[in-house]
C-alpha cells in the first residue's frame, strides 16, 4: 500500500478536494482505497472560518481511519474492524470499512507515529493507496509519506506575486536532494577535522541558540540536523561559519519549513549555496504535483467574519508556470489528471 | 500519580486568567508548572519546551484571522523538534471546542466553559468524568420533595369536606366534553357522535373540510424543511439559569398562533435556559366544543391545540424540556388533558375557578370537566397548576386561594399532584388598597407564606411573574421580571412563568429577542443573588397571617353553603361586585349521567 | 428630510437569526446591513446556539467628532 499525503500551505488551499478528486477518480478505475486525515475533515462548515467545507463521501468498500465520536457522523456506514492505540480529542482511532457509501466525518491521527500505526494496520487490507488529507498549513506528519501533494492558492495569500515567490521556496526545499546515504546519527551532530561533536539540541530555531552552539567553531565538515532549523536560525549559521566545504544535512525537508519566515530561510539558502555550502535531507520527498485553489477566506475585520472570494483563474495559473513540478487546479481540469501525474507514475 | 513538568503559554495575553487558575490548581496539586509570558513566538515556546523538557503543553489562545495557521505551525514544530511523542498538547480559549483541537493536531481542547478539573486531569492522563450538572441538563423536578400535608388542621378539615361534596356530585354529571374525551379515548374523535357533541365550526371542518376563518393547514414540504431546521439546530449546551438548588425553574409561555413560529421560539428559548414550555392555545378553542385535527396555523393569541400541532411540537423539545399543555378554562378541557397525555406533555394546567369566574366558561360545567381533566391528568401522571388569574378581574388573593386550595384538595382526592399557582401581581386589589406603594416584595412575599403555612406542596408562581408591572419598554420589563425572579428565588418556591420584554406590548405578536430579553435577566438575578436572598419587611408576615384567616373565613362560608358550585355562583370565590362574573360558555349543558 | 439624519448617533438592531453557526450569523448581519444601506456599522453582541443567534447589530450614522447630520445645515453628502 502505498501512502499519499496531500499537505495544504494554509486552510482552504484545497486539500479536501483534491482528496476528492483522488477518491472519484479511484472509484471510476475500481481501484481500493484507504482515506484518513491529520485533522477533521468532512463537516458541513468549517471550524474556524465557519464557511461552508467541501464534504467528503467514500463508496463501498473503501477504508476510514477516523476518530471514535466521528464513525456515526456522516451518511455511510461504517464497520469498525479495529480500535487502534492512537487518541485523539474526539475519541481513539478506529479502522473501519465502509459497507454502504456516503458522507463520512474523517478525524485521524495528528502525528506521523499515529499515521504509521494507521498505516501498519492498513497493510494487507487490499486497499493500494492510502489517502492522507491534510490539515490547515500542517505538513510535519506527511513527511514519510511515499507521494507527497502540495495544496496551494489564494488563501496561503492573494497576491500572486507574494504567492509564486513563497511557492518557488517551497519547492526548492522540498526538492532539496537526498544527502549521503547512511547517516546513522540518532541526534543532530557537528563534524569538524577535530572530529564529530553533538550539539546538544536536535533543533536549531533561534539566533542566539546558534550563536552559543557554533561559538569558536573550526572548520565544519559536515552539520546533521535531526530536528528544525528555521530560517532565522539558518541565517545565523550563515554568519557562525564558512559554509564552503561544509554539507548541511536536515532529516527531512518539512523541517526546514517550519520557521516564521520563508524569504528569510529562502535568502538563507542562496547565502549557503552562493558560498560554496551543500544542502541536503536525509529522507527526500516525492513531490509529485502542486494542485492550486481560487478560493480565499477574505477577513472583514467589521463584523468579524470571513467572506468567501476568489482570484482570477488564468491569473492563477499563469502564476504558477515554469514551477518545474505539475500544477493543477483540481476542479477545472479534474481528477483524472491530477490522477494521471501523481498516481500512475507510481505504477 | 506522577508528577508531570507542564509548561503554559497564553498566546493571547487578554485570556490567560484560564491559564493562571489552572497553573495554580496544578501547582497544588504538585506539578511542576512553567508560565510563560504572553507574545512569545511558537519557536520560542519550542525552545522552551525542550529546555525545561515539558511533558505537557498549554496554550490559550483566541481564534482570529490567521491563528489556527499559526497555532497548526507550532503542532508542526513541536513534530519537527522530534518531541510530539513526550508531550501532550493541549488548547484552550474562546470557540474552541474538540473539533476545532482535532484540526489543530492537538490532543485536547478546552473551551471557555471548561472547568479547571478537567485541565487537571488532561495533565495527569485521567479521563475526566464531569459532576452531572455539569455536564448536561436534566429535566427539572417541579414538585422537588413536597408531601402535600397539611399545616392547618381546621382549613384540612374543611377542605376535605367540601370536596368530598363535590366528588359526591361530580359521579352523578355528565356534559359534552366529558363524553367527548370518552370518545377521544375510545378513538372516535371526528367521528359522528363526537361532532354531534360539536360546535358548528367543528362539524364544518369534518364534514365539508371548511376551516374556521384565518386558519390554514401547514402543508407537507413546509413541514418537512421545518423539521430539517429543527434536527440542525438541536441545542447542544443550553444556558443553565439556576445556580442554587433552591432557584426556581424557569418556564416560558408560547403561542403565536403558528407552531412553526413556536417552535424557533422555543429552540431560542430552551438554548437561553428555558426549563419549561407552556402551550397557550387561543381563546376562540375556549369558547369551541370539540377540537379541530391537522397540523394548523394563524395568527392569533395562542396556538391550535390539535393532535399533529401537539406531536410536532414535541419532536422539536429537547429532552429537557418540560411541557405544559394548558386545559384551565374552555370546553375542551378534559379532551386537551387527554390530549396533552398522550402527546407526552409533562404538565397541565386546570382550575375551574378561575376559568369559571375569569375565563368565561360556566362554572357548573367547568367543574364537571375540570374533575374529568383532572383524572385524565392523574392517569398520564401529569401534575397540574391552577392559576389564579381571577385576581386580575379584581377578585381578592384570598377568595382566589380559597378557590385554589378546594381544586388542590379536589386534585389529591383523585389521585393527581396539584401545583399551586399564586401571581406575582400587581392586582387590581393591590392598586386599590395599596399593598404595593412601597415595594412588590411583601404582599408576594405573604402570599407564598400563607401558602406555605397551609400545605407543603409545589409553587409555581405566575403568570407571567410581575404581571402589571410591565411597561412596553424592554429595559424596565426585562428588569422587573428579573427582580420577580430573584424573589421567587429568595421565596425557595419551585418554579416561576416568566414575560417577554413584549408582556406589555399589545399591538403584535411576542418576538423571540423579547423572550431571551427576560431570560437573560432572570439568569442575572440568579447569578446575582447565589445562596443570597432578598428580605421582606415585617408586613409580610403581618399579610399573611391575614390571608390565612381570611381564606379560612371564605371556606367556612363555602363549608356552611354546603355546595362548592353554588358558592361559585353566589359570588363567595369572587361576586360580580369584585370582577368576577360566572361565565355563560357551556351554561346548562351538564346532564345527569345515563 | 432624510429621517436618518436625526439618529443622535447609531441605529441598533436587535434581533435573532436563524443560521448554524456564529460565523454565518456574522455572514448575515453584514448582508443585513448591506441590504438596508448602512455600510459603517458593528456587531455589538451575537451568541449562537440551537437554531440561530441573538444578535445587536448597530448602524452609525453619526460619530463623535463627525459633522452631524442633525445639525442644521449638516446633512451628510451620500
Amino acid at each position: 500500500m502505498k501512502v499519499l499525503g496531500i499537505a495544504g500551505t494554509a486552510k482552504n488551499t484545497g486539500k479536501t478536494t483534491t482528496t476528492m478528486a483522488l477518491i472519484e477518480t479511484a472509484g471510476i478505475k475500481s481501484i481500493p482505497l484507504a482515506v484518513t486525515s491529520i485533522g477533521l475533515d468532512g463537516e458541513e462548515f468549517d471550524q474556524v472560518t465557519g464557511l461552508p467545507k467541501p464534504r467528503l463521501s467514500l463508496p463501498e468498500g473503501a477504508y476510514l481511519v477516523t476518530a471514535e465520536r466521528c464513525v456515526h457522523g456522516g451518511t455511510a456506514k461504517l464497520e469498525v474492524l479495529q480500535e487502534l492505540r492512537a487518541k485523539t480529542p474526539l475519541g481513539n482511532l478506529q479502522l473501519t470499512r465502509v459497507n454502504q457509501g456516503g458522507r463520512v466525518l474523517m478525524a485521524g491521527p495528528n502525528n506521523r507515529r499515529d499515521l504509521n500505526e494507521a498505516v501498519q494496520n492498513l497493510e494487507g487490507k487490499g486497499a493500494e493507496f492510502l489517502i492522507v488529507d491534510g490539515a490547515l498549513n500542517r505538513m510535519a506528519p506527511l513527511a514519510g509519506t511515499d507521494v507527497f501533494v502540495l495544496a496551494t492558492g489564494a488563501a496561503r495569500s492573494s497576491n500572486l506575486a507574494t504567492l509564486r515567490r513563497e511557492t518557488e521556496v517551497l519547492v526548492r526545499v522540498l526538492q532539496l536532494p537526498r544527502g549521503i546515504p547512511g547517516e546513522k546519527s540518532a541526534h543532530s551532530y557537528l563534524l569538524t577535522e577535530d572530529g564529530k561533536r553533538a550539539l546538544g539540541t536536535d533543533s536549531l530555531l533561534s539566533r542566539e541558540r546558534i550563536k552559543k552552539i557554533f561559538k569558536n567553531t573550526g572548520e565544519a565538515k559536515k552539520i546533521y540536523i535531526k530536528g528544525v532549523l528555521t530560517g532565522e536560525a539558518f541565517s545565523e549559521l550563515n554568519r557562525s561559519l564558512t559554509p564552503a566545504g561544509c554539507q548541511l544535512i536536515v532529516s527531512n525537508p518539512i523541517n526546514l519549513l517550519l520557521g516564521e519566515d520563508l524569504q528569510e530561510l529562502a535568502k538563507a539558502l542562496d547565502n549557503w549555496e552562493n558560498r560554496g555550502g551543500k544542502i541536503g535531507v536525509k529522507f527526500d520527498l516525492p513531490l509529485r504535483a502542486i494542485t492550486i485553489n481560487p478560493f480565499f477566506p477574505d477577513w472583514q475585520e467589521r463584523g468579524r467574519f470571513y467572506q468567501p472570494r476568489y482570484v482570477e483563474e488564468d491569473e492563477l495559473k499563469n502564476a504558477f508556470q515554469s514551477l518545474g513540478v505539475p500544477v493543477i487546479n483540481v476542479v477545472r481540469e479534474g481528477g483524472e489528471r491530477l490522477w494521471e501525474t501523481v498516481i500512475s507514475r507510481e505504477n | 500519580m506522577r508528577k508531570k513538568r507542564v509548561l503554559l503559554s497564553p498566546l493571547d495575553p487578554v485570556h490567560d486568567i484560564g491559564l493562571k487558575m489552572i497553573k495554580n490548581a496544578l501547582d497544588e496539586a504538585g506539578h511542576t508548572t512553567f508560565l510563560l509570558p504572553p507574545d512569545v513566538t511558537p519557536g520560542e515556546i519550542v525552545e522552551e519546551a525542550l529546555d525545561k523538557k515539558a511533558e505537557v503543553i498549554l496554550l490559550s489562545r483566541t481564534l482570529g484571522y490567521g491563528v489556527a495557521e499559526l497555532l497548526g505551525r507550532f503542532v508542526d514544530l513541536i513534530e519537527g523538534a522530534g518531541i510530539r511523542h513526550q508531550v501532550q498538547l493541549g488548547i484552550g480559549g474562546m470557540a474552541i471546542k474538540p473539533e476545532l483541537a482535532a484540526e489543530l493536531g492537538f490532543d485536547q481542547g478546552f473551551g471557555p466553559k471548561t472547568p479547571v478539573e478537567e485541565a487537571v486531569a488532561f495533565v495527569e492522563g485521567r479521563n475526566y468524568v464531569p459532576t452531572q450538572e455539569a455536564s448536561t441538563k436534566k429535566k427539572g423536578n417541579l414538585l422537588r420533595e413536597r408531601t402535600y400535608d397539611y399545616h392547618h388542621e381546621e382549613i384540612n378539615s374543611l377542605l376535605e369536606e367540601i370536596s368530598e361534596k363535590t366528588l359526591e356530585w361530580y359521579r352523578e354529571v355528565d356534559s359534552p366534553g366529558v363524553r367527548r374525551a370518552e370518545l377521544r379515548e375510545a378513538g372516535s374523535a371526528g367521528g359522528q357522535d363526537y361532532l354531534e357533541l360539536s360546535s358548528d365550526s367543528i362539524r364544518d371542518f369534518f364534514k365539508e373540510g371548511i376551516l374556521p376563518s384565518g386558519l390554514r393547514l401547514i402543508g407537507e414540504e413546509e413541514q418537512k424543511s421545518l423539521e430539517n431546521v429543527i434536527a440542525t439546530g438541536r441545542v447542544e449546551n443550553p444556558r443553565i439559569l439556576q445556580r442554587q438548588p433552591h432557584q426556581p425553574l424557569v418556564f416560558i409561555q408560547y403561542g403565536t398562533g403558528c407552531p412553526f413560529m413556536d417552535i424557533a421560539h422555543i429552540k431560542g428559548t430552551e438554548a437561553w435556559g428555558a426549563d419549561g414550555v407552556v402551550h397557550f392555545d387561543p381563546s376562540w378553542g375556549a369558547k369551541t366544543e370539540g377540537l379541530l385535527a391537522g397540523l394548523l396555523s394563524h395568527e392569533e393569541n395562542g396556538s391550535v391545540l390539535s393532535e399533529k400541532n401537539l406531536e410536532l411540537i414535541k419532536k422539536a423539545l429537547e429532552k429537557s424540556t418540560l411541557w405544559q399543555v394548558r386545559a384551565h378554562r374552555g370546553l375542551n378541557t378534559p379532551e386537551t388533558v387527554l390530549l396533552a397525555g398522550e402527546a407526552g406533555a409533562d404538565l397541565t394546567k386546570i382550575n375551574p375557578v378561575y376559568g369559571s369566574l375569569g375565563g368565561g366558561t360556566d362554572p357548573e360545567r367547568l367543574l364537571a370537566d375540570g374533575l374529568k381533566a383532572m383524572e385524565y391528568a392523574a392517569r398520564y401522571n401529569m401534575p397540574f397548576d391552577m392559576p389564579t388569574n381571577e385576581e386580575l378581574c379584581g377578585v381578592p388573593a384570598f377568595k382566589a386561594f380559597a378557590g385554589m386550595l378546594i381544586v388542590t384538595q379536589l386534585g389529591l382526592a383523585l389521585g393527581a399532584k396539584p401545583v399551586l399557582q399564586p401571581l406575582f401581581c400587581y392586582s387590581p386589589e393591590m392598586m386599590l388598597g395599596g399593598q404595593m406603594e412601597d415595594n412588590y416584595i411583601d404582599y408576594n412575599a405573604a402570599k407564598v407564606m400563607a401558602l406555605r403555612g397551609i400545605i407543603d406542596a409545589p409553587i409555581w408562581a405566575g403568570a407571567p411573574i410581575g404581571f402589571l408591572t410591565h411597561t412596553e419598554e424592554r429595559v424596565q420589563s426585562a428588569v422587573s421580571t428579573s427582580f420577580h425572579a430573584g424573589m421567587a428565588a429568595s421565596l425557595d418556591i419551585e418554579g416561576i412563568s416568566i414575560a417577554s420584554t413584549d408582556e406589555a406590548y399589545s399591538g403584535g405578536p411576542i418576538t423571540l429577542p423579547a423572550r431571551i430579553d427576560t431570560l437573560q435577566g432572570t439568569g442575572e438575578a440568579f447569578r446575582f443573588l447565589g445562596s443570597a436572598g432578598m428580605q421582606p419587611t415585617s408586613r409580610a408576615e403581618e399579610w399573611a397571617e391575614e390571608l390565612t384567616s381570611n381564606i379560612l373565613r371564605v371556606l367556612k362560608e363555602v363549608a356552611k353553603n354546603g355546595s362548592f358550585l353554588d358558592s361559585l355562583y353566589q359570588g363567595i370565590l369572587g361576586s360580580k361586585e369584585e370582577g368576577a362574573y360566572p361565565g355563560r360558555n357551556g351554561r346548562r349543558t351538564v346532564q345527569k349521567r345515563r | 428630510m432624510d429621517a436618518k439624519t436625526r439618529v443622535v448617533d447609531a441605529l441598533d438592531i436587535e434581533t435573532f437569526l436563524i443560521c448554524k453557526n456564529e460565523e454565518e450569523g456574522r455572514r448575515i448581519s453584514a448582508g443585513l446591513m448591506e441590504s438596508m444601506g448602512c455600510s459603517d456599522f458593528d456587531l455589538v453582541y451575537i451568541h449562537h446556539e440551537g437554531i440561530g443567534a441573538r444578535v445587536r447589530i448597530r448602524a452609525y450614522v453619526n460619530r463623535p467628532g463627525d459633522r452631524y447630520t442633525w445639525l442644521e445645515g449638516g446633512e451628510k453628502d451620500a
